[in-house]
């Protein structure tokens, strides 16, 4: 276990070519970490963020880091930020679903109780 | 270029699934609860309602539109996946110039003032609660109207505050507050201060309400002689404290070079709104409290406490067995909900540095369930207040009151409930876009503080509609 207070030497804002991709370190830096045991974080050579999973790990430096990356990590932020595009989609049909369900769903209950 | 066997259906994926099955049997489990906890009112709620429109559902119907609908709420926010605009929503302001130094003096000596004529029209003023102006003043104006204008329109409490304006005329030993202690006085004395309020005749009796004033201000000008007015306020006293996370929901805001303008609930995803284990732990309190307070009122409780105290168990000791059970599972149940989204967020950010950010969504609820529970309150004894505030101490023998309400206050009640709830779900969502770097996950990460907010819209919308009892063996408390 171990707690690493990150350190916000990095505010500088990072600029894209993404409207919503125009990250910025949160006030303060990044929040303390904790990573398990066994576990081997990804660690952001800007800020010692921790993170797991790779894909976390390209979205992090794009978004807080982009001005800084060389080329190659640019273009893997962008495919990392495509491909989570992707699932997103996949969740909104999912939720749109829920939504129509939860509509419907209260609509019948209504029709059949409600006198 | 995508790859998508990375997504392919694994062991993790697997692993996922039955985590999300967990989390369906939770959510199932908790329907047939609510239908349990809505059969004794059905009749009367449906009866409340039936006063609003022609349309009568049953009560688990109607608790679980009022879930669904936060569910969906959250589902709708789900779709705002673009961090610019969120951020840009949170930014919306304008700057006003600041209230010159006279209007601060003469808002500490309005405070003062009503803090002097409440004690001394406490003390010498008629005995019946509703004829007093110290009881109509506390309860009707100052928690009622008075904090609803914390959460409404900003925190003016620094300022009126009259146990601090005594505190900063007495010198100070400026004592080092110890720093491990934090917030943790503040959760205890709100805990303490809404529990004096419950079991005792706090709302009737005017002579003890004037006591219970000087005691506070005793011990609010002692704690300030020994570590400083600043500290004492702005770490351990709890009004003071809730009126200032109160205010960062509220539209207006303190700042250096004059008054922030800003939409409200903007400032609660703020780094620094909430930090530390203590001060997380009081949000949920806040929220705990008006809770509690509310359901001490319902025939659920009556009757749960009677079979109580029938096996024998002392009637205060029932109170607080299940007023400290009742903030345990508040407690419990918003660390298992940030348990959740650390790990459907994929995150090795702290628990704690987690629900820094995500408590304060709690506070929104707060307010609305705060103004639901009060608003008919308020209208019904604001002409008591006024009347009885024009000779406070030879007021007529029954002070006016606003008995019928029209129909469409209780229906505004509920929305204030819902409208909390909204600004809560949607605070919860922009928080997680700030913490986490992926916008799935961050939508993930919601799941749990979600599903907190379902349960409590169901449990607080059955407590505002049931109607209020009087809690037994308290000697006739509580307003």
């Amino acid at each position: 276990m171990t707690t690493t207070e990150s350190t916000p030497e990095d505010e500088s804002a990072g600029e894209s070519d993404r409207s919503d991709t125009d990250g910025r370190a949160v006030a303060g830096g990044q929040p303390p970490t904790r990573v398990p045991e066994g576990a081997e974080p990804q660690v952001c050579p800007y800020c010692g963020f921790e993170l797991p999973a790779d894909d976390q790990y390209r979205l992090h430096l794009g978004l807080n880091h982009y001005e800084q990356l060389d080329d190659g990590d640019q273009a893997a932020f962008r495919e990392t930020y495509q491909q989570e595009e992707e699932s997103l989609t996949r969740f909104r049909i999912i939720a749109l679903g829920g939504l129509v369900g939860l509509y419907f769903g209260f609509l019948l209950i209504y029709a059949v109780l409600a006198t | 270029m995508t790859e998508r066997g990375e997504r392919r259906p694994g062991p993790a994926t697997e692993h996922r699934w039955r985590r999300l099955r967990r989390l369906l049997i939770v959510v199932a489990s908790a329907i047939p609860l609510v239908a349990l906890l809505s059969e004794p009112v059905l009749a009367h709620a449906a009866a409340l309602r039936g006063s609003t429109s022609s349309v009568e559902v049953p009560t688990w119907l109607f608790l679980t539109t009022g879930g669904g609908t936060v569910g969906a709420s959250f589902l709708l926010a789900s779709f705002v996946t673009d961090r610019a605009f969120m951020r840009s929503v949170h930014d919306w302001g304008f700057s006003l110039p600041a209230p010159g130094r006279l209007l601060r003096l003469s808002g500490q000596l309005v405070g003062l003032a009503l803090l002097a004529i409440t004690v001394a029209v406490g003390y010498l003023g008629p005995e019946t609660g509703y004829r007093n102006l110290a009881i109509l003043v506390v309860w009707v104006g100052w928690w009622g109207g008075y904090v609803a204008s914390t959460y409404l329109i900003g925190n003016t409490w620094p300022t009126l505050n009259p146990f601090r304006t005594i505190a900063s005329i007495l010198p100070s030993l400026n004592r080092p507050y110890p720093d491990r202690l934090g917030a943790w006085p503040s959760v205890a004395g709100l805990l303490a201060l809404i529990w004096i309020e419950v079991i005792s005749p706090l709302a009737d009796d005017p002579r003890l309400l004037a006591t219970t004033l000087l005691a506070y201000t005793a011990v609010s000008v002692a704690g300030s002689v020994v570590y400083g007015t600043d500290t004492w306020f702005g770490r351990v006293d709890p009004i003071s404290r809730v009126f200032s996370l109160f205010g960062r929901f509220a539209p207006l805001a303190r700042t250096e070079t004059g008054l922030a303008l800003r939409l409200p609930g903007s400032a609660l995803t703020d780094a620094d709104a909430v930090s530390g284990r203590a001060e997380t732990v009081f949000v949920v309190a806040v929220l705990y409290v008006t809770t509690f307070d509310g359901f001490v009122g319902t025939g659920l409780w009556a009757a749960g406490i009677t079979a109580v105290v029938d096996r024998g168990v002392p009637p205060l000791a029932g109170y607080l067995g299940a007023y400290l059970a009742g903030f345990g599972l508040f407690v419990a149940a918003f660390r298992w909900a940030i348990g959740l989204a650390r790990r459907f967020g994929r995150t090795y950010i702290t628990r704690a540095a987690l629900a820094d950010r995500f408590a304060p969504s709690l506070l929104a609820i707060a307010a609305g369930y705060h103004i639901a529970h009060n608003l008919g309150f308020i209208i019904g004894l604001l002409p008591s207040l006024v009347v009885v505030g024009a000779s406070p101490l030879s007021p007529p023998q029954q002070p006016p009151v606003v008995a019928t309400l029209p129909g469409w206050i209780s229906g505004l009640e509920l929305a204030f409930v819902l409208v909390g709830h909204f600004i809560a779900v949607w605070i919860a969502h922009a928080a997680a876009y700030e913490l986490l770097p992926g916008r799935l996950e961050a939508i993930k990460s919601q799941y749990g503080i979600t599903l907190v907010m379902i349960a409590y819209t169901i449990i607080s919308l059955w407590i505002v509609t049931t109607p209020t009892v009087e809690p037994p063996f308290l000697g006739g408390g509580g307003v």
